[in-house]
């Protein structure tokens, strides 16, 4: 192993930030919306908005496809189902018969009370869980938190940033298409 | 509140004017001629009126749980503050009011009494212990004092709600709202517990030996979920007038179809713990109740409900789409409510064959452990109630009362506005926009 010039990469990555793309602050939501619809109608893919509450409309403006949620949770649910009726057939029918209160080994009625709070816990995990993959989460850090600017997102600041792995950035045409949306601030950021 | 923010439109937007006197007077024709062709089918049958009390009770019903939810929107509207539904909110007040033609509608049952609830016998509530211990509720002066004692709160509450919101629409103030809200919290408890005691005396009265955990709550349950089928439609047919163009958008159709799924899960939740309940532990006096409906023609019904009212329509109303189109969710709308009177069908109409002697005769075998000769007994009598006259008394009857309740909702919103104007509310619920 070469390990001085494995160290020597590493220092020059920490030293040496990465361009994660441009932040541009906008004035009010009225104006991330108009600056929305023309980021999307320049063909950019990879951006997003940043706003301290939801703004009406927005889902629309930047054309999000649906989440794909409803249909991890319909998975788990069924699986939820299909799994507590299978386990109680497999152990009161089939592995170890018992009767109880003289009823048939295998009923639906009698099973129904299992796998109705089964399909709700495996639902409701696969929602949580499934959230956080589709998301992102954890992610302890993000680029943008460099960004002393971006502090107010959470206040009032609105905010678009449009990362420079998109196919369509370009450090200077980018800049100045911001600029043009009516943007008061538009900042590299460097990771 | 800004009020610079509501934009209604035009004044014709939101009033019905003419609109409302002539389909009320439609209505209202409708209602009368149904009703008295169902009277003399009932009378050509020669049954002393017993399959048209049946029908006309079954109807009656299922429109006091349509007016009953309509309460029970306006209620909690204000009990948990919302504002999506202020624009709602009207129409859901004029329905509530129905509880005046209802009480009106009281008096054929009343006078039916003892053709139809086998507890005005003195000498079958004589013939065992466990009847005659009912006799202190399941009488006829207690009957009418708890029906007197039930309609009061009701028309008082849903006299009042329309009364105060109607007067905010012209001072404006807020304080309307606030005594609104005062009074919804009380009014609240009061309607949950009168719709349960009116699903036991009204229905589960009708077999006096039966005994169970859930019916009131069945009917509860089945009875709230038709004013969110109820309200789409109406609302539906109002922007196809050009009325509430603006102010009713998908979002508010999306909610109400939320929850309409959301009480349609409830009846179920309900109606299988009750079932699941009584198949465990198989006693007689409670598996009456479902041996009636297991047998013959009775056993499609009751899939029928079971699929039409939970499986089918729970894929059909799952998805977001099916939420947000019109013509879907006015379709589900629909179904939900035939099955919804169908629910009702299923819990009073067997009473029919079952309250005569031939049907206590047959229904004997079960204190013997006997379905085989029940079956035998009780096959042909079971389909008494299922005969086209009969069904067709039942379909009327739906329509008359339907029609004369219709007529009295459109003659209240003749005048009035369509929204409440002044309430501070409403720009939020024009602005209302669904997120999930």
């Amino acid at each position: 192993m070469a390990s001085t010039t494995s160290t020597s990469s590493t220092t020059q990555e920490v030293s040496e930030p990465r361009l994660f793309g441009l932040l541009a602050e906008f004035s009010e939501a009225s104006n991330l919306i108009s600056a929305a619809a023309a980021i999307r109608d320049a063909g950019y893919k990879r951006w997003d908005c940043y706003s301290p509450f939801p703004v009406h409309g927005m889902d629309r403006v930047m054309r999000l496809k649906p989440t794909v949620l409803p249909w991890m949770v319909f998975a788990g649910g069924f699986a939820g189902a299909t799994g507590a009726l299978a386990l109680a057939w497999f152990c009161n029918a089939y592995a170890y018969p018992l009767i109880f209160s003289g009823k048939p080994y295998w009923s639906l009625p009698a099973n129904i009370p299992v796998a109705f709070p089964l399909t709700i816990l495996l639902a409701s995990i696969t929602t949580f869980f499934g959230l956080w993959a589709l998301t992102g989460l954890p992610r302890p850090h993000h680029p943008l938190f460099t960004s002393e600017r971006f502090r107010r997102v959470t206040d009032d600041g609105f905010f678009i940033a449009i990362e420079a792995t998109d196919p369509c950035y370009h450090t200077a045409t980018t800049t100045e298409l911001l600029r043009r949306l009516g943007a008061i601030a538009v900042e590299e950021i460097k990771d | 509140m800004e009020h610079s923010s509501i934009n209604l439109g035009p004044r014709e937007e939101f009033y019905l004017d003419q609109a409302a006197s002539r389909t009320s007077k439609m209505a209202l024709a409708i209602g009368l001629v149904a009703l008295a062709v169902a009277a003399v089918l009932g009378f050509t049958r020669h049954d002393s009126m017993r399959q048209f009390l049946f029908g006309y009770l079954t109807a009656w019903c299922f429109y006091f749980g349509i007016t009953a939810s309509a309460l029970f929107f306006v209620l909690s509207h204000h009990l948990f503050r919302s504002t999506w539904s202020v624009v709602l909110r009207r129409l859901a007040e004029a329905l509530a009011c129905n509880f005046i033609p209802l009480a009106i509608g009281l008096i054929p049952i009343l006078l039916g009494l003892h053709q139809i609830y086998p507890w005005t016998s003195a000498a079958y509530m004589h013939s065992t212990v466990e009847l005659r211990n009912k006799l202190g509720i399941l009488n006829e002066k207690f009957f009418l004092i708890r029906c007197i004692l039930y309609f009061i709160p009701l028309i008082a509450l849903s006299l009042y709600f329309r009364r105060v919101s109607l007067v905010q629409d012209q001072d404006g103030h807020v304080s309307r709202l606030l005594a609104l809200r005062k009074h919804s919290g009380w009014g609240f408890l009061a309607l949950f517990w009168i719709i349960n005691f009116v699903g036991a005396d009204f229905i589960m009265s009708l077999q006096p030996k039966w005994l169970t955990y859930a019916e009131p709550l069945f009917f509860f349950a089945g009875a709230i979920m038709t004013i969110y089928a109820v309200l789409p439609l109406l609302a539906m047919w109002l922007q196809q007038k050009g009325r509430l163009q603006n102010a009713i958008t998908v979002d508010h159709y999306h909610d109400l179809g939320r929850w309409l799924f959301a009480w349609m899960m409830f009846w179920i939740y309900i109606g299988f713990a009750q079932y699941m309940l009584i198949w465990y532990a198989n006693i007689p006096k409670e598996t009456l109740f479902f041996l009636i409906r297991d047998m013959g023609p009775w056993l499609w019904i009751t899939l029928a409900l079971l699929f039409g009212h939970f499986v089918i329509p729970f894929f059909g109303l799952f998805s977001r789409r099916a939420k947000r189109r019109k013509g879907l969710l006015a379709f589900w709308c629909v179904w939900l409510l035939v099955f919804a009177y169908l629910d009702l069908f299923w819990q009073i109409m067997p009473m029919v064959w079952v309250n005569t002697p031939a049907g206590e005769r047959a229904l004997n075998h079960i204190n013997h452990f006997d379905p085989y000769h029940l079956e035998r007994s009780a096959g042909a009598l079971a389909w008494i109630p299922l005969s086209p006259e009969a069904i067709a008394v039942n379909i009327l009857c739906v329509l008359g009362i339907g029609g004369l309740l219709l007529a009295h909702t459109f003659y209240l919103l003749r005048k009035e506005s369509l929204v409440p104007l002044k309430d501070p509310g409403l720009p939020e619920s024009l602005a209302f926009e669904d997120h999930v």
